[in-house]
């Protein structure tokens, strides 16, 4: 006789069998925290990741000004699910999965476009921008008079909200408001909008690159590892010592020996992290032009973090808003367990010289994208750190416990000053980023294998 | 003013964009940059969408701008460094060039458009990038040298780095 069928998705069999807590040495007072490598290569896992992460809390989706006008369209991702995201004719942003609701054709096939209707191709279902089926083949003759055709909406993203611009969708209904789930972090993302009074734009040319690794090391090398530049970076640092000599070059901002510099790093819960450390050459940035205004608007401390303070900030999964050596939107997603894509988005104030503007896209463009001289420096990193978790046995374990032993549990002085709540800070290089991030996952993980529901 | 061209500056001018392709396979990289003048304008747009290209280095993104010889070094400087974990090893690359069309000619000026296909081959992958290429060209002390490449890539994807050795 046949067993009898599984009555529960293939991917909760696994996490019953995988001991998840197995896989992390936890011992931060001790000043000790070791991870399994097989978090990184383990298909098993990502199968869980994909669903209990990305399919099941806050993700960012796109900035709102991808969607300049009423019926403009982009397509994008929540992990694998295809969705695309739409300005609906009251201004208002929907997103849906990007699949007709007859035979699961994708609706919209371009990056972009406009339009008040998705007519799919294959068989003429059309839809309107609020995920409305208005039109359908033959209803009259092919379904009963019970149907309606409310029962094949588009289905939308359940949640979809925007933090000053920047829009977060969750598939999961069951999710905190964006802002609780942003806590802290918020206040990074508030230091950025406030820089200008007109509102951000992204520049036009989006740009990916992949690299042959788990989707988590570009999240962890972003979220706050301090310990990096001086060693992967060391090329760009070089070349930007080659130019301080240059007349007339615009210069490179200098994070060579941040440990040497006034900062931190921040752990905002939920797995958002954040590092900062005030900047030696200010001066370079495009928007230190402005820090006269914004000190008359915000007062000297608040024009100064906004000016001339490295921040980079991370949003638990797929978001990394850096606003440092250039200010841009770095945005990532597994494709499978060891191949990850990165999309980045150049970051504008939509009224700036045109000074600052050619400042500000040469700095981008010098360092990040797969075609700068930074991204892919982390991205070979990226690919040896993959090569090097590889095999079966779980020997292979990560030593991420820089700064543990010394950390700050809740606000440090800093903090404490400027109001902003804190689960927990270090000295730069804290490799504690790392550890709340996989708290998140953890989180996240055993509430589903747990099978709660929030 | 259009001067017909001679079979000669044909082969002169094409065989300065071949060169330059091969030296870059052979890692010769003096000998590559010599190709260049020293107000080189280096250009490779971004995609805006599946065929539009953005159109204005100044206020859009571009995957590569830098404009003067200095900066063509500092790459170099980098690539070779041994510093930098994406070109340490270099990968094995071999540019085709190809489609070759001269679309002006003066006598000391050029304009020579033409189509690109790198193999790349690093640490057990091998991929490609692939596009045009439009180059304006001038004649220094008798030698014809590069003063704008203009690059596109067909690629929507980098994988893992896209440096001037892949171009």
């Amino acid at each position: 006789m046949n067993a009898p069928m599984k009555s529960r998705r293939y991917q909760d069999a696994e996490s019953e069998m995988l001991d998840l807590d197995a896989l992390f040495d936890r011992r931060p007072d001790e000043g000790i925290y070791r991870v399994d490598r097989s978090i990184y290569t383990d298909p098993a896992i990502l199968a869980l990741e994909i669903r209990h992460i990305f399919e099941g809390s806050w993700v960012f989706i796109c900035h709102e000004s991808q969607l300049p006008n009423p019926y403009d369209f982009i397509t994008t991702s929540i992990g694998l699910r295809p969705i695309f995201v739409q300005r609906d004719g009251s201004g208002q942003i929907n997103a849906f999965i990007n699949a007709c609701t007859h035979r699961g054709a994708q609706l919209c096939r371009t990056a972009q476009g406009n339009r008040k209707f998705h007519a799919c191709t294959y068989h003429g279902w059309t839809f309107d921008a609020a995920g409305k089926a208005i039109w359908l083949q033959r209803t009259e003759q092919g379904y009963s008079e019970s149907f309606s055709s409310d029962q094949v909406a588009l289905e939308p993203v359940a949640r979809v909200e925007n933090y000053r611009g920047f829009v977060f969708g969750s598939l999961n209904p069951d999710v905190p408001s964006l802002a609780e789930h942003l806590g802290g972090a918020a206040e990074f993302i508030d230091m950025l909008f406030d820089q200008c009074p007109e509102g951000w734009t992204v520049l036009p040319g989006k740009t990916s690159s992949i690299y042959h690794g788990n989707w988590k090391l570009m999240l962890e090398n972003g979220g706050g590892d301090g310990l990096h530049p001086d060693y992967a970076h060391k090329s760009i640092l070089g070349v930007a010592n080659r130019k301080t000599e240059r007349a007339g070059a615009i210069q490179t901002m200098q994070i060579d020996k941040m440990h040497e510099k006034v900062g931190r790093q921040w752990t905002f819960g939920h797995g958002h992290t954040g590092i900062w450390f005030n900047f030696p050459n200010p001066e370079d940035r495009p928007i230190y032009q402005q820090k006269e205004r914004l000190t008359q608007t915000y007062g000297e401390t608040r024009a100064t973090w906004m000016t001339s303070i490295f921040r980079n900030l991370s949003v638990y999964p797929n978001l990394h808003m850096l606003d440092q050596m250039a200010t841009l939107i770095r945005t990532f997603r597994p494709i499978s367990v060891d191949k990850t894509e990165i999309t980045f988005y150049c970051l504008a104030p939509k009224v700036e010289s045109p000074a600052e503007r050619v400042r500000r896209l040469r700095q981008y463009e010098e360092f990040f994208m797969g075609s700068g001289m930074g991204t892919p420096d982390d991205n070979a990193e990226f690919e040896y750190c993959h090569e090097g978790a590889k095999g079966a046995s779980s020997a292979g374990k990560s030593f991420i416990s820089f700064g543990l032993h010394n950390r700050i549990v809740g606000q440090d002085e800093t903090a404490k000053t400027l109001g902003i709540p804190l689960e927990s800070s270090g000295l730069i290089g804290y490799e504690g980023c790392s550890m709340s991030q996989f708290d998140e996952w953890l989180r996240l993980m055993k509430r589903a294998t747990q099978g709660a529901t929030s | 003013m259009t001067m017909p061209l001679t079979f000669e500056a044909f082969q002169q001018l094409t065989g300065v964009i071949r060169e330059q392709a091969i030296a870059l396979d052979e890692q010769r990289w003096d000998d590559w940059q010599s190709f260049y003048t020293d107000d080189i304008v280096f250009w490779l747009p971004a995609w805006v969408d599946e065929h539009t290209l953005t159109s204005d280095p100044f206020n859009e993104v571009s995957m590569i701008y830098f404009a003067g010889k200095a900066a063509l070094s500092d790459r170099v400087w980098r690539f070779i460094s041994g510093t930098s974990p994406a070109s340490t090893p270099l990968p094995r690359t071999s540019h085709l060039i190809g489609s070759d069309l001269v679309e002006s000619f003066t006598g000391d000026h050029a304009v020579v458009n033409c189509r690109w296909h790198t193999t790349v081959v690093r640490n057990g992958r091998t991929w490609f990038y692939a596009g045009s290429c439009r180059y304006t060209l001038r004649l220094e002390a008798g030698n014809w040298r590069i003063a704008e490449r203009y690059i596109t890539l067909t690629n929507d994807q980098i994988e893992t780095a896209l440096d001037i050795y892949h171009l």
